[in-house]
């Protein structure tokens, strides 16, 4: 029973450890570093034409997008610098630097004040133990409450002395389970299912009807967050946070 | 107790003082519900007393050519945005004798020593429609009565449209309101209206309003819609006509008309309107109403008197300046808060101006928008401790209600500036979070000069952090599927195993019946290899042997001794079928016979009777016993 006990763990490590392996490009660092370099310099337009070189690589970091957020802060392009801190947000919502730069960065946007939809109370709750964490974080966390369930309950059907001890360990850690199955399952749906999408443009006009000659329902500021629904001919249906929807042209508004 | 009395005397005047308001705001007005109806046919005329609910009826004496009945009275308290309002309704039956038009009103009504005049109500009275007419129209549309025809639309549901002023002057904002109403009618999906405004820039519409208003003496629900324009080029201009699309829901009666029915159920009173309910449906119909084009003319702004740092703004507006800190240490910046708040194009206005910089690094100021004020952050850096005031700021803007040029201008304001010594330099990759804002610089380094500070974001991070590709995620790998598949199964096999674990232990019928199984398995192999073999004295031993194993466990009988005898009245009992039985008892025959003649036993025989053994198995293996 030991050696089939060991078996499965070896498999798991081999499967996590599957899970968090891969193959990035070793220069991505050395870019990383030229650009802050110019950034250091002030050569703001250079520094993001590097950044941008690294993601566009096929590859991703919190700190990345916080520091081309910073550079086109610093080019006057507070759409953009939303956009990259809001995709930072995503990979390192815990970071206070961030916070700090994106609330700076959305106060400066027209229109700022323009409430979203109040969130569903539920999901606002659920969300709450899980705002500092992102969207794979909670997934490790998801897996680890499984594994500790599935582990309880195993041991329980193996061993009733070990299921009468672990009783009391295992409705708190079931408790858990459900939180975090929960907790990103509402995630999932925000990030992953909805898309958001961040107006780069100075200014646009949402139509009611994906055409150029169509009447102008609302005009979006730089920086306001929309949802984006669906896009079509270098058209984009999008929600803006208080419910209207209209269409805007493909290169205003960014998904995130 | 003090108090409590105090309270008391101040809640009693505020009640008479509220009842005096209330006495004041009595308002008398006539209302008809229908305009016109033909002869024999009744219309209601309403008498309403807005501010009190305590009025009797008027008595409204004899109107010439109609019939007056006094029907009852209605009361009514509506409560919009916290203020309350009641009124009473007098309601009268008009039944007119003769066609014409009448004139209702106006009433005087004297109450309480105050004198109250209504304004008058008018009712066109028609040739009678003929009978015959009205049955056949239903017959023609299959027995529906079309609603719609009988309906005035004009005059019950439109639209208009409103610009505050005929003439404005380029880049004044313009109040636009457009008004939707309808008397009487049920109306959905009302949707926001549109307008033509080519030449001009237009906002949002704010929240509509709900209200009621009369108008020629019918009682409207009022939608009002508010929005504002500018336009920027001078010259003449149409606006609207504004478009508004809703559904106008009409009530459709299906009944069918039958001749014996109709009189009896059409009586005025008569149980017909139930059954008309009964049979009512609801029919949507989309429509679209139009109001009439508006003509509006911009003017330029007057030359006349503009001063030289006018730069476009319009409106009526209010100016607020400020600077903080007032004390700072050489270096440091001081923002400047100049914030622009009133009525007009926030569009036209820029930065208020600032007079004697000089001895100021003065950086790219901030602006933001909201909905009446605009708001500029100026961040300056005194070059010197010499400093000792804040530069004024003018701000000039064009009137247009007063039609003139006015300039409002704040400051200096004082300021302190203390001499430092040696300013720290900003070291680029201190710690996150350290590092003052990014206007934190040496005093009067030359090199900085050129940086404009864009606001006060932190710096870069240093480290590229955990880098993972684009489309990472975990939750969307097979692995995080099979993570979650594998130990589900797994958990379920052991819990299929140790459950029957548990019950080998506790069911020992359950035990023998499985072990009989297990058991008979191992000895079929050496059957057949008996059989390979052409053992037949072996076969037939292992055969019996097996046999008795497997029917004493399968049957929960002790096995030594077993012989056909013993089982088959159990299997009698259990509803065996008797060719099971009947081949049973000959298998136990044949092992009995090859004891003692083998001679009578050949292979083939030897095949059929382990074909037959198997039969046996597969059958009992079924059977639920």
């Amino acid at each position: 029973m030991t050696k089939y006990a060991l078996t499965i763990l070896i498999l798991f490590s081999c499967f996590i450890g599957c899970v968090y392996a891969e193959d990035l490009p070793n220069d991505a660092a050395h870019l990383f570093y030229s650009a802050n370099s110019l950034y250091e310099k002030r050569e703001f337009k250079e520094a993001v034409e590097d950044y941008q070189n690294i993601i566009d690589q096929g590859i991703e970091s919190g700190p990345l997008y916080y520091n081309l957020g910073n550079a086109y802060f610093k080019s006057g392009k507070t759409g953009y610098a939303i956009l990259y801190y809001k995709k930072a947000a995503r990979l390192m919502p815990a970071d206070s630097d961030l916070k700090s730069n994106l609330s700076y960065a959305q106060s400066l946007t027209e229109d700022s004040g323009l409430q979203p939809v109040a969130q569903n109370k539920f999901t606002w709750a659920i969300n709450i133990p899980f705002r500092e964490f992102t969207l794979n974080g909670i997934a490790r966390i998801l897996i680890i409450m499984y594994l500790l369930v599935i582990g309880l309950l195993a041991g329980g059907v193996v061993n009733p002395v070990f299921k009468r001890r672990a009783t009391f360990i295992f409705y708190p850690v079931l408790v858990l389970f459900l939180l975090s199955l929960a907790g990103f399952s509402v995630r999932y749906y925000s990030e992953e299912v909805l898309t958001h999408g961040i107006v780069v443009a100075r200014e646009a006009e949402c139509k009611y009807e994906p055409i150029d000659k169509s009447t102008t329902y609302f005009t979006l500021r730089e920086g306001q967050e929309v949802l984006v629904l669906k896009t079509r001919n270098g058209w984009r249906r999008i929600k803006r946070l208080d419910g209207k929807l209209a269409w805007v042209k493909s290169d205003a508004v960014e998904e995130i | 107790m003090k108090y409590f009395k105090i309270g008391i005397l101040i809640l009693v005047f505020a009640g008479m003082a509220a009842a005096l308001s209330y006495a004041e705001d009595i308002k008398f007005e006539a209302s008809i519900d229908k305009k016109t109806v033909a002869i024999g046919e009744s219309a209601q005329l309403g008498l309403t007393f807005y501010g009190t609910q305590n009025v009797p009826a008027p008595d409204i004496g004899n109107i010439e050519g109609c019939d007056v009945r006094y029907l009852g009275p209605s009361t009514m308290m509506t409560v919009i945005n916290g203020s309350v309002s009641t009124s009473i309704t007098h309601m009268y039956k008009i039944q007119p004798l003769r066609m014409g038009k009448f004139q209702l009103g106006p009433f005087t009504f004297k109450y309480e020593g105050n004198t109250y005049r209504s304004n008058e109500a008018f009712l066109t009275v028609s040739e009678e429609k003929p009978r015959e007419a009205r049955q056949e129209e239903p017959k023609a549309a299959g027995g529906q009565e079309d609603v719609m025809d009988s309906l005035d639309l004009k005059d019950r549901l439109f639209l208009t449209l409103k610009v505050g002023k005929a003439r404005a002057y380029a880049n004044e904002i313009i109040p636009v309101t457009i008004k939707f109403y309808s008397n009487n009618l049920n109306i959905s999906d009302i949707q926001l209206p549109t307008f033509n405004q080519e030449g001009f820039s237009k906002a949002q519409f704010e929240e509509p309003k709900q209200y009621r208003e009369r108008l020629n003496g019918l009682l409207f629900d009022v939608l009002e819609f508010k929005t504002t324009i500018f336009g920027t080029r001078p010259g003449d201009y149409k606006i609207g006509p504004a478009k508004l699309k809703c559904n106008l829901i009409v009530r459709k009666r299906t009944r069918h008309a039958s001749p014996l029915t109709d009189d009896f159920l059409n009586e005025p009173g008569g149980t017909g309107q139930y059954f008309d309910d009964f049979f009512t449906r609801y029919e949507r119909y989309p429509i679209e109403l139009k109001s009439d084009e508006l003509q509006l003319a911009l003017s330029p702004l007057p030359t006349e008197g503009r001063p030289a740092d006018f730069s476009g703004a319009i409106g009526d507006y209010q100016f607020i300046f400020d600077a903080a800190p007032k004390k700072v240490k050489g270096g440091d910046p001081i923002t400047l808060k100049m914030e622009i708040n009133g009525n007009g194009n926030f569009n036209t206005v820029i930065i208020p101006k600032l007079e004697n910089t000089e001895g100021f690094r003065i950086y790219e100021p901030q602006a933001k928008t909201e909905p009446g004020r605009k708001t500029f952050r100026q961040v300056l850096i005194p070059e010197s401790d010499k400093i000792y005031q804040t530069p004024r700021a003018v701000f000039t803007y064009f009137d247009p209600d007063k039609r003139e040029y006015k300039s409002i201008a704040h400051g200096p304001l004082p300021l302190e500036v203390e001499k430092v010594a040696e300013a720290p330099a900003q070291v680029i990759g201190a710690p996150q979070g350290m590092l003052p804002p990014a206007v934190s610089m040496n005093f009067g380094s030359p090199e900085e000069k050129k940086d404009a500070p864009q606001g006060d974001i932190l710096y870069i991070k240093e480290n590229l952090g955990r880098i993972h590709t684009k489309d990472y995620r975990i939750y969307n790998s097979f692995f995080f599927l099979l993570i979650f598949l594998v130990p589900m199964v797994m958990l379920v096999s052991v819990y299929v195993i140790y459950a029957r674990k548990d019950r080998m232990l506790r069911d020992t019928r359950y035990a023998h019946r499985t072990k009989a199984f297990k058991n008979m398995k191992h000895d079929f192999m050496k059957l057949k290899h008996r059989l390979r073999s052409n053992d037949t004295k072996g076969f037939y031993e292992t055969l019996f042997g097996t046999l008795q194993n497997y029917l004493g466990g399968r049957l929960y009988l002790p096995v030594a001794g077993l012989t056909f005898n013993t089982v088959e009245s159990l299997l009698s009992s259990k509803g065996v079928d008797i060719q099971v039985i009947n081949k049973v008892k000959g298998l136990f025959e044949v092992c009995d016979r090859a004891k003692f003649a083998l001679s009578n036993i050949d292979g083939f025989k030897m095949k059929d009777d382990m074909k037959e053994f198997e039969e046996i198995i597969r059958f009992f293996e079924r059977m639920k016993l």
